[in-house]
Protein backbone atom coordinates (compact mmCIF):
# COMPACT_ATOMS: atom_id res chain seq x y z
CA UNK A 1 0.00 0.00 0.00
CA UNK A 2 1.19 3.43 -0.81
CA UNK A 3 0.29 6.60 0.92
CA UNK A 4 -0.41 9.81 -0.72
CA UNK A 5 0.26 13.11 1.41
CA UNK A 6 -2.69 15.48 -0.10
CA UNK A 7 -0.07 18.08 0.90
CA UNK A 8 2.46 16.97 -1.29
CA UNK A 9 3.02 18.24 -5.29
CA UNK A 10 4.07 15.15 -7.32
CA UNK A 11 7.57 17.33 -7.90
CA UNK A 12 8.25 17.16 -4.56
CA UNK A 13 7.71 13.96 -3.72
CA UNK A 14 9.23 12.58 -6.75
CA UNK A 15 12.66 14.18 -5.47
CA UNK A 16 12.06 12.93 -2.03
CA UNK A 17 11.34 9.54 -2.99
CA UNK A 18 14.74 10.04 -4.98
CA UNK A 19 16.37 11.26 -1.93
CA UNK A 20 15.37 8.38 0.11
CA UNK A 21 16.20 5.92 -2.26
CA UNK A 22 19.82 7.32 -2.94
CA UNK A 23 20.68 8.24 0.57
CA UNK A 24 18.50 6.08 3.59
CA UNK A 25 21.57 3.79 3.47
CA UNK A 26 24.16 6.61 4.25
CA UNK A 27 22.04 8.06 6.86
CA UNK A 28 21.03 5.26 8.36
CA UNK A 29 24.76 4.35 9.22
CA UNK A 30 25.25 7.47 10.45
CA UNK A 31 22.30 7.57 12.70
CA UNK A 32 23.70 4.22 13.62
CA UNK A 33 27.30 4.84 15.06
CA UNK A 34 26.00 8.30 16.81
CA UNK A 35 23.39 6.10 18.79
CA UNK A 36 25.49 3.42 19.10
CA UNK A 37 22.61 1.09 19.43
CA UNK A 38 19.77 0.24 17.34
CA UNK A 39 16.56 1.16 18.77
CA UNK A 40 15.54 4.47 17.62
CA UNK A 41 17.08 4.19 13.84
CA UNK A 42 14.49 3.51 11.38
CA UNK A 43 12.39 6.59 13.65
CA UNK A 44 15.26 9.14 13.07
CA UNK A 45 15.98 8.50 9.65
CA UNK A 46 12.29 8.80 8.85
CA UNK A 47 12.16 12.13 10.85
CA UNK A 48 15.42 13.31 8.98
CA UNK A 49 13.58 12.99 5.45
CA UNK A 50 10.81 14.39 6.64
CA UNK A 51 12.40 17.69 7.87
CA UNK A 52 14.39 17.37 4.73
CA UNK A 53 11.79 17.66 2.33
CA UNK A 54 9.77 20.46 4.10
CA UNK A 55 13.25 22.27 3.91
CA UNK A 56 13.90 21.49 0.49
CA UNK A 57 13.18 24.99 -0.60
CA UNK A 58 15.66 26.33 1.65
CA UNK A 59 18.22 24.11 0.24
CA UNK A 60 20.42 26.40 -1.06
CA UNK A 61 22.97 24.39 -2.67
CA UNK A 62 26.34 25.57 -0.82
CA UNK A 63 27.28 21.84 -0.16
CA UNK A 64 25.88 18.81 -1.73
CA UNK A 65 22.64 17.24 -0.71
CA UNK A 66 24.26 14.34 0.73
CA UNK A 67 26.03 16.53 3.26
CA UNK A 68 23.17 18.93 3.84
CA UNK A 69 21.01 15.50 4.98
CA UNK A 70 24.15 14.55 7.21
CA UNK A 71 23.70 17.56 8.36
CA UNK A 72 20.12 17.00 9.43
CA UNK A 73 20.43 13.90 10.37
CA UNK A 74 23.38 15.15 13.17
CA UNK A 75 20.91 17.58 14.57
CA UNK A 76 18.13 15.07 14.75
CA UNK A 77 20.30 12.45 16.09
CA UNK A 78 21.09 15.28 18.90
CA UNK A 79 18.19 16.08 19.63
CA UNK A 80 17.21 12.46 20.34
CA UNK A 81 19.90 11.80 22.05
CA UNK A 82 19.20 15.04 24.76
CA UNK A 83 15.47 13.89 25.24
CA UNK A 84 16.92 10.60 25.85
CA UNK A 85 19.04 11.78 28.30
CA UNK A 86 16.81 14.15 30.53
CA UNK A 87 14.27 11.56 30.19
CA UNK A 88 16.51 9.06 31.86
CA UNK A 89 18.62 10.75 33.81
CA UNK A 90 21.50 9.59 35.27
CA UNK A 91 19.64 6.23 35.59
CA UNK A 92 19.88 4.77 31.89
CA UNK A 93 23.56 6.18 32.00
CA UNK A 94 23.56 3.82 34.75
CA UNK A 95 21.75 1.00 32.84
CA UNK A 96 23.50 1.22 29.62
CA UNK A 97 26.88 0.34 31.53
CA UNK A 98 25.28 -2.44 34.30
CA UNK A 99 23.01 -4.03 31.33
CA UNK A 100 24.62 -5.41 28.02
CA UNK A 101 23.25 -8.22 26.49
CA UNK A 102 25.34 -11.07 27.31
CA UNK A 103 25.57 -13.95 25.20
CA UNK A 104 26.28 -17.42 26.24
CA UNK A 105 29.61 -18.58 25.97
CA UNK A 106 33.69 -18.84 26.45
CA UNK A 107 34.91 -16.12 28.79
CA UNK A 108 36.49 -14.32 26.25
CA UNK A 109 33.20 -13.86 23.82
CA UNK A 110 31.70 -12.37 27.12
CA UNK A 111 34.37 -10.34 27.86
CA UNK A 112 34.45 -9.11 24.35
CA UNK A 113 31.07 -7.99 24.73
CA UNK A 114 30.96 -5.80 27.89
CA UNK A 115 34.01 -4.34 26.59
CA UNK A 116 31.87 -3.21 23.62
CA UNK A 117 29.37 -2.00 25.49
CA UNK A 118 31.17 -0.02 27.69
CA UNK A 119 32.73 1.30 24.55
CA UNK A 120 29.24 2.32 23.26
CA UNK A 121 28.35 3.92 26.33
CA UNK A 122 32.01 5.91 26.29
CA UNK A 123 31.18 6.81 22.76
CA UNK A 124 27.41 8.01 23.89
CA UNK A 125 28.64 9.90 26.79
CA UNK A 126 31.37 12.47 24.91
CA UNK A 127 29.80 15.45 24.01
CA UNK A 128 27.85 16.47 21.06
CA UNK A 129 30.55 18.14 19.42
CA UNK A 130 33.49 15.44 20.40
CA UNK A 131 30.96 12.37 19.59
CA UNK A 132 30.04 14.12 16.00
CA UNK A 133 33.61 14.25 15.38
CA UNK A 134 34.72 10.62 16.18
CA UNK A 135 31.79 8.96 14.85
CA UNK A 136 32.24 10.75 11.35
CA UNK A 137 36.01 10.55 11.29
CA UNK A 138 37.02 7.56 12.82
CA UNK A 139 34.02 4.90 13.34
CA UNK A 140 32.55 5.82 9.59
CA UNK A 141 36.24 6.99 8.86
CA UNK A 142 34.76 9.95 6.32
CA UNK A 143 37.65 12.05 4.82
CA UNK A 144 38.87 14.45 7.02
CA UNK A 145 37.60 17.77 4.56
CA UNK A 146 34.08 16.56 3.85
CA UNK A 147 33.75 15.85 8.06
CA UNK A 148 35.27 19.47 8.33
CA UNK A 149 32.90 20.41 6.46
CA UNK A 150 29.65 18.76 7.32
CA UNK A 151 30.33 20.14 10.86
CA UNK A 152 31.35 23.67 9.78
CA UNK A 153 34.66 24.05 12.26
CA UNK A 154 37.80 24.38 10.53
CA UNK A 155 40.24 21.17 10.01
CA UNK A 156 42.47 22.21 12.91
CA UNK A 157 39.61 21.92 15.13
CA UNK A 158 38.25 19.06 13.81
CA UNK A 159 41.47 17.01 14.35
CA UNK A 160 41.56 18.88 18.34
CA UNK A 161 38.19 17.48 18.99
CA UNK A 162 38.93 14.20 17.15
CA UNK A 163 42.08 13.86 19.19
CA UNK A 164 40.09 14.81 22.36
CA UNK A 165 37.10 11.84 21.75
CA UNK A 166 39.89 9.46 21.39
CA UNK A 167 41.79 10.24 24.42
CA UNK A 168 38.62 10.42 26.57
CA UNK A 169 37.25 7.23 25.32
CA UNK A 170 40.48 5.08 25.38
CA UNK A 171 41.04 6.41 28.67
CA UNK A 172 37.44 5.26 29.66
CA UNK A 173 38.26 2.00 28.36
CA UNK A 174 41.42 1.15 30.39
CA UNK A 175 39.96 2.75 33.49
CA UNK A 176 37.69 0.08 33.40
CA UNK B 1 68.04 -15.76 38.23
CA UNK B 2 64.80 -16.01 38.29
CA UNK B 3 61.58 -15.90 35.77
CA UNK B 4 59.44 -12.97 35.21
CA UNK B 5 56.21 -13.57 36.28
CA UNK B 6 54.51 -13.94 32.64
CA UNK B 7 51.64 -11.71 32.56
CA UNK B 8 48.02 -13.57 31.04
CA UNK B 9 46.94 -12.85 27.94
CA UNK B 10 43.79 -10.41 28.49
CA UNK B 11 40.32 -11.52 27.16
CA UNK B 12 39.17 -8.04 27.34
CA UNK B 13 39.92 -6.74 23.43
CA UNK B 14 42.01 -3.68 22.94
CA UNK B 15 40.94 0.05 21.81
CA UNK B 16 41.92 -0.96 18.49
CA UNK B 17 40.04 -4.11 18.26
CA UNK B 18 36.65 -2.21 19.59
CA UNK B 19 37.33 0.72 17.35
CA UNK B 20 37.08 -2.34 14.47
CA UNK B 21 34.46 -3.80 15.53
CA UNK B 22 32.11 -0.56 16.06
CA UNK B 23 32.77 0.15 12.19
CA UNK B 24 31.75 -3.30 11.24
CA UNK B 25 28.77 -2.57 13.16
CA UNK B 26 28.07 0.68 11.49
CA UNK B 27 28.82 -0.77 7.45
CA UNK B 28 26.24 -3.72 8.47
CA UNK B 29 23.43 -1.58 7.15
CA UNK B 30 23.27 -1.92 3.89
CA UNK B 31 22.16 0.45 1.13
CA UNK B 32 19.06 -1.40 0.02
CA UNK B 33 15.76 0.09 0.48
CA UNK B 34 12.67 -1.92 1.31
CA UNK B 35 9.12 0.02 -0.83
CA UNK B 36 7.71 -0.81 2.51
CA UNK B 37 10.14 1.59 4.43
CA UNK B 38 9.59 4.09 1.81
CA UNK B 39 5.70 3.55 2.56
CA UNK B 40 6.75 3.98 6.60
CA UNK B 41 8.15 7.33 5.48
CA UNK B 42 5.15 8.96 3.92
CA UNK B 43 2.87 7.25 6.87
CA UNK B 44 5.51 9.54 8.51
CA UNK B 45 5.27 12.51 6.65
CA UNK B 46 1.31 12.47 6.89
CA UNK B 47 1.39 11.95 10.34
CA UNK B 48 3.55 14.79 10.66
CA UNK B 49 1.23 16.91 8.51
CA UNK B 50 -1.66 16.10 10.36
CA UNK B 51 0.07 17.41 13.85
CA UNK B 52 1.27 20.40 12.38
CA UNK B 53 -2.40 21.44 10.82
CA UNK B 54 -3.26 20.55 14.35
CA UNK B 55 -1.02 22.84 16.51
CA UNK B 56 -1.79 25.43 13.80
CA UNK B 57 -5.19 25.61 14.20
CA UNK B 58 -5.05 25.75 17.73
CA UNK B 59 -2.80 28.92 18.05
CA UNK B 60 -4.82 30.59 15.02
CA UNK B 61 -7.86 30.68 17.30
CA UNK B 62 -5.82 31.41 20.26
CA UNK B 63 -4.86 34.16 18.47
CA UNK B 64 -7.98 35.49 16.92
CA UNK B 65 -9.80 35.16 20.04
CA UNK B 66 -6.77 37.27 21.69
CA UNK B 67 -7.28 40.06 19.11
CA UNK B 68 -11.46 39.83 19.45
CA UNK B 69 -10.33 40.07 23.11
CA UNK B 70 -8.65 43.65 22.38
CA UNK B 71 -10.72 44.77 20.27
CA UNK B 72 -13.70 44.69 22.47
CA UNK B 73 -11.65 45.98 25.59
CA UNK B 74 -10.93 49.05 22.96
CA UNK B 75 -15.02 49.46 22.21
CA UNK B 76 -16.37 48.53 25.15
CA UNK B 77 -13.64 49.27 27.55
CA UNK B 78 -15.86 50.43 30.62
CA UNK B 79 -18.04 47.09 30.89
CA UNK B 80 -15.39 44.75 30.75
CA UNK B 81 -14.80 43.15 34.44
CA UNK B 82 -12.12 43.94 36.07
CA UNK B 83 -12.63 47.58 35.24
CA UNK B 84 -11.63 49.65 38.57
CA UNK B 85 -10.94 53.04 36.84
CA UNK B 86 -13.83 55.71 36.74
CA UNK B 87 -10.93 58.52 35.35
CA UNK B 88 -9.70 56.64 32.80
CA UNK B 89 -11.29 56.82 29.01
CA UNK B 90 -10.77 54.76 26.46
CA UNK B 91 -8.77 56.73 23.84
CA UNK B 92 -5.74 55.59 26.09
CA UNK B 93 -6.68 51.97 25.97
CA UNK B 94 -6.83 52.10 22.57
CA UNK B 95 -3.20 53.54 21.47
CA UNK B 96 -2.25 51.47 24.48
CA UNK B 97 -3.52 48.46 22.65
CA UNK B 98 -2.56 49.36 19.06
CA UNK B 99 0.63 47.96 19.06
CA UNK B 100 -0.07 44.93 20.70
CA UNK B 101 -3.14 44.28 18.71
CA UNK B 102 -1.16 44.65 15.68
CA UNK B 103 1.46 42.31 17.02
CA UNK B 104 -1.12 39.64 17.41
CA UNK B 105 -2.32 40.19 13.97
CA UNK B 106 1.08 40.15 12.52
CA UNK B 107 1.68 36.60 14.54
CA UNK B 108 -1.57 35.32 12.95
CA UNK B 109 0.07 36.04 9.44
CA UNK B 110 2.87 34.49 9.94
CA UNK B 111 2.00 31.49 11.90
CA UNK B 112 2.65 29.64 8.44
CA UNK B 113 5.74 31.35 6.72
CA UNK B 114 8.78 28.69 5.93
CA UNK B 115 11.39 30.98 6.86
CA UNK B 116 13.50 30.90 10.15
CA UNK B 117 13.32 34.72 10.24
CA UNK B 118 9.74 34.94 9.80
CA UNK B 119 9.02 31.99 12.65
CA UNK B 120 11.92 33.99 14.87
CA UNK B 121 9.81 37.10 14.37
CA UNK B 122 6.91 35.41 15.08
CA UNK B 123 8.33 34.10 18.45
CA UNK B 124 9.90 37.23 19.60
CA UNK B 125 6.30 38.51 18.94
CA UNK B 126 4.64 35.86 20.99
CA UNK B 127 7.53 36.85 23.82
CA UNK B 128 6.88 40.12 23.94
CA UNK B 129 3.39 39.61 24.00
CA UNK B 130 3.27 37.46 26.85
CA UNK B 131 5.79 39.77 28.87
CA UNK B 132 3.66 42.56 27.98
CA UNK B 133 0.69 40.87 29.47
CA UNK B 134 2.29 39.88 32.59
CA UNK B 135 4.07 43.16 33.34
CA UNK B 136 1.44 45.40 32.58
CA UNK B 137 -0.66 42.79 35.01
CA UNK B 138 1.92 43.42 38.02
CA UNK B 139 2.55 46.58 37.54
CA UNK B 140 -0.66 48.32 36.95
CA UNK B 141 -3.29 45.54 36.91
CA UNK B 142 -6.25 47.71 36.71
CA UNK B 143 -5.50 49.08 33.08
CA UNK B 144 -6.26 45.66 31.10
CA UNK B 145 -6.70 43.27 33.11
CA UNK B 146 -8.72 40.83 31.14
CA UNK B 147 -6.81 41.42 27.72
CA UNK B 148 -3.15 41.10 29.28
CA UNK B 149 -4.42 37.79 31.19
CA UNK B 150 -5.29 36.98 28.40
CA UNK B 151 -2.31 37.96 26.28
CA UNK B 152 -0.26 36.31 29.18
CA UNK B 153 -2.13 33.28 28.55
CA UNK B 154 -2.49 32.74 24.89
CA UNK B 155 1.07 34.30 23.93
CA UNK B 156 3.02 31.83 26.49
CA UNK B 157 0.39 29.49 25.21
CA UNK B 158 1.12 29.28 22.14
CA UNK B 159 4.97 28.99 22.53
CA UNK B 160 4.28 26.75 24.74
CA UNK B 161 2.36 24.64 21.50
CA UNK B 162 4.86 25.69 18.66
CA UNK B 163 8.01 24.58 20.57
CA UNK B 164 10.90 24.53 17.59
CA UNK B 165 8.55 24.05 14.97
CA UNK B 166 9.83 25.58 11.87
CA UNK B 167 12.81 26.61 13.98
CA UNK B 168 15.27 23.61 12.51
CA UNK B 169 18.47 24.18 11.61
CA UNK B 170 17.89 23.18 8.20
CA UNK B 171 15.73 26.06 7.63
CA UNK B 172 18.23 28.63 8.69
CA UNK B 173 19.54 30.86 5.22
CA UNK B 174 21.85 33.73 5.60
CA UNK B 175 25.31 35.26 4.79
CA UNK B 176 26.63 34.44 8.33
CA UNK B 177 25.22 31.10 9.35
CA UNK B 178 22.40 31.92 12.05
CA UNK B 179 21.86 29.15 12.80
CA UNK B 180 24.99 28.87 14.77
CA UNK B 181 23.48 32.38 17.04
CA UNK B 182 19.69 31.38 16.96
CA UNK B 183 18.97 31.59 20.31
CA UNK B 184 20.96 35.13 21.07
CA UNK B 185 19.16 36.30 17.26
CA UNK B 186 15.76 35.45 18.72
CA UNK B 187 16.88 37.13 22.18
CA UNK B 188 17.77 40.66 20.74
CA UNK B 189 13.81 40.21 18.70
CA UNK B 190 12.45 39.46 21.84
CA UNK B 191 14.05 42.55 23.68
CA UNK B 192 13.59 44.88 19.91
CA UNK B 193 9.74 44.22 19.73
CA UNK B 194 9.28 44.12 23.28
CA UNK B 195 10.86 48.00 23.56
CA UNK B 196 8.95 49.03 20.57
CA UNK B 197 5.67 47.88 22.84
CA UNK B 198 6.61 49.64 25.68
CA UNK B 199 7.52 52.66 23.89
CA UNK B 200 4.74 52.92 22.37
CA UNK B 201 2.80 52.22 25.45
CA UNK B 202 4.25 54.47 27.31
CA UNK B 203 4.19 57.61 25.03
CA UNK B 204 0.73 56.96 24.67
CA UNK B 205 0.41 57.78 20.65
CA UNK B 206 1.70 61.39 21.69
CA UNK B 207 4.23 61.91 18.99
CA UNK B 208 3.29 65.76 18.53
CA UNK B 209 4.95 65.67 21.75
CA UNK B 210 7.88 63.92 21.59
CA UNK B 211 8.63 63.20 17.90
CA UNK B 212 11.56 61.49 18.85
CA UNK B 213 9.63 58.59 19.88
CA UNK B 214 8.07 58.38 16.54
CA UNK B 215 11.33 58.17 14.90
CA UNK B 216 12.25 55.63 17.60
CA UNK B 217 9.75 53.72 17.42
CA UNK B 218 10.07 53.88 13.19
CA UNK B 219 13.42 53.13 13.55
CA UNK B 220 12.86 49.64 16.18
CA UNK B 221 10.58 48.54 13.21
CA UNK B 222 13.01 48.69 10.70
CA UNK B 223 16.01 47.45 13.07
CA UNK B 224 13.43 44.21 13.97
CA UNK B 225 12.45 43.96 9.90
CA UNK B 226 16.36 43.93 8.67
CA UNK B 227 17.41 41.11 11.83
CA UNK B 228 13.79 39.19 10.21
CA UNK B 229 16.17 38.72 7.25
CA UNK B 230 19.07 37.34 9.25
CA UNK B 231 21.68 38.65 6.86
CA UNK B 232 24.44 40.51 8.54
CA UNK B 233 23.29 43.91 7.13
CA UNK B 234 20.19 43.46 9.19
CA UNK B 235 22.16 42.26 12.07
CA UNK B 236 24.23 45.85 11.87
CA UNK B 237 21.01 47.87 11.38
CA UNK B 238 19.70 46.12 14.31
CA UNK B 239 22.19 47.42 16.34
CA UNK B 240 22.44 50.75 15.37
CA UNK B 241 18.97 51.48 15.62
CA UNK B 242 19.08 50.03 18.96
CA UNK B 243 21.90 52.28 19.88
CA UNK B 244 20.49 55.23 18.42
CA UNK B 245 17.41 54.51 20.67
CA UNK B 246 19.44 53.94 23.95
CA UNK B 247 20.99 57.55 23.41
CA UNK B 248 17.96 58.74 22.88
CA UNK B 249 16.31 57.38 25.87
CA UNK B 250 19.36 58.87 27.84
CA UNK B 251 19.32 62.08 26.70
CA UNK B 252 15.56 62.41 27.55
CA UNK B 253 14.47 62.91 23.87
CA UNK B 254 11.63 60.54 24.17
CA UNK B 255 10.10 62.15 27.14
CA UNK B 256 9.45 58.98 29.23
CA UNK B 257 9.79 58.48 32.70
CA UNK B 258 13.10 57.60 34.64
CA UNK B 259 12.34 54.00 35.27
CA UNK B 260 10.82 53.66 31.65
CA UNK B 261 14.53 55.35 30.53
CA UNK B 262 15.92 53.06 32.28
CA UNK B 263 14.62 50.04 30.97
CA UNK B 264 14.42 51.28 27.11
CA UNK B 265 17.91 52.26 27.25
CA UNK B 266 19.08 49.25 29.18
CA UNK B 267 17.31 46.57 26.92
CA UNK B 268 18.45 48.54 23.71
CA UNK B 269 22.13 48.55 25.26
CA UNK B 270 21.80 44.81 25.93
CA UNK B 271 20.59 44.23 22.06
CA UNK B 272 24.02 46.09 21.04
CA UNK B 273 25.95 44.35 23.12
CA UNK B 274 24.48 40.51 22.02
CA UNK B 275 25.08 41.93 18.30
CA UNK B 276 28.62 42.87 19.19
CA UNK B 277 29.00 38.85 20.56
CA UNK B 278 27.29 37.74 17.42
CA UNK B 279 29.75 39.90 15.50
CA UNK B 280 32.88 38.57 17.31
CA UNK B 281 31.46 34.67 16.88
CA UNK B 282 30.96 35.62 13.39
CA UNK B 283 34.29 36.41 12.90
CA UNK B 284 35.82 33.84 14.58
CA UNK B 285 33.53 31.16 13.18
CA UNK B 286 32.24 30.20 16.66
CA UNK B 287 28.60 29.26 17.59
CA UNK B 288 27.26 31.52 20.22
CA UNK B 289 25.21 29.13 21.51
CA UNK B 290 25.84 27.49 25.48
CA UNK B 291 26.46 23.88 25.41
CA UNK B 292 24.11 23.67 28.79
CA UNK B 293 21.70 25.84 26.99
CA UNK B 294 21.83 23.65 24.21
CA UNK B 295 20.58 20.24 26.65
CA UNK B 296 18.39 22.21 29.59
CA UNK B 297 17.51 25.15 27.18
CA UNK B 298 14.33 24.29 26.29
CA UNK B 299 13.18 22.62 30.17
CA UNK B 300 14.77 26.55 31.19
CA UNK B 301 12.39 28.22 28.43
CA UNK B 302 9.55 26.06 29.38
CA UNK B 303 9.29 27.41 32.79
CA UNK B 304 9.89 30.79 32.18
CA UNK B 305 7.00 30.52 29.97
CA UNK B 306 4.82 28.73 32.18
CA UNK B 307 6.23 31.73 35.16
CA UNK B 308 4.64 34.49 32.92
CA UNK B 309 1.20 32.73 31.87
CA UNK B 310 0.64 32.39 35.71
CA UNK B 311 2.35 36.22 36.40
CA UNK B 312 -0.09 37.73 33.83
CA UNK B 313 -3.32 36.01 35.33
CA UNK B 314 -2.64 36.51 39.32
CA UNK B 315 -1.75 40.12 38.91
CA UNK B 316 -4.63 41.77 39.06
CA UNK B 317 -5.94 38.19 41.50
CA UNK B 318 -3.53 39.86 43.95
CA UNK B 319 -3.17 42.96 43.43
CA UNK B 320 -4.28 45.66 45.79
CA UNK B 321 -7.55 47.70 44.28
CA UNK B 322 -6.95 50.72 46.67
CA UNK B 323 -3.27 51.22 45.46
CA UNK B 324 -3.91 50.43 41.84
CA UNK B 325 -6.62 53.07 41.63
CA UNK B 326 -4.15 55.79 43.31
CA UNK B 327 -1.75 54.85 40.95
CA UNK B 328 -3.37 54.68 37.55
CA UNK B 329 -5.14 58.56 38.99
CA UNK B 330 -1.79 59.32 39.86
CA UNK B 331 -0.44 58.29 35.95
CA UNK B 332 -3.10 59.96 34.02
CA UNK B 333 -2.94 63.70 36.38
CA UNK B 334 1.01 63.42 35.27
CA UNK B 335 0.00 62.82 31.42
Amino acid sequence: MTVHSAAVPVSDRARTDELYRTHRGAIARQIRALLQDDTAVDDLVNETFLRAHRSLQHFDGRSSIGTWLHGIAINVTRTHLHKRLRRAGLDERHAAKVTPQLAAGPEEEIAAELALARFRTAVRELPDALREAFVLRVLEQRPWQEVAEQLEVAMSTLHGRVARAEAIVRARMEGT
Amino acid sequence: MTDAPQTPRSPVPRYDELVRRAQAECCAVTDDVDPRQLDAFWGHVELGDRQARRRTTVVQWGLWALSGIAVANILVFPTLPGYTCPGNDSVDVAITLALPLVAILLSLLLLRSTSAGGQMLLRALLWSSALLGALVNIVEPSVVPVTAAFAGVVAGGALLILRQHGLEPERYTGSFAPVAHRGVLTLMMILAVADAQTLVSWTNGSYWHHPAAGICGMAMVVGIVGLSRLELWGLLLSAMMSLGVAIAALLGWLGLPLGVVAMISGTAGAQVLLAAIVLRSVHRGTPTELPLLARWGSVFVWLVIVGVMVASVAGPLFADAEHVHHHYSDFHHRH
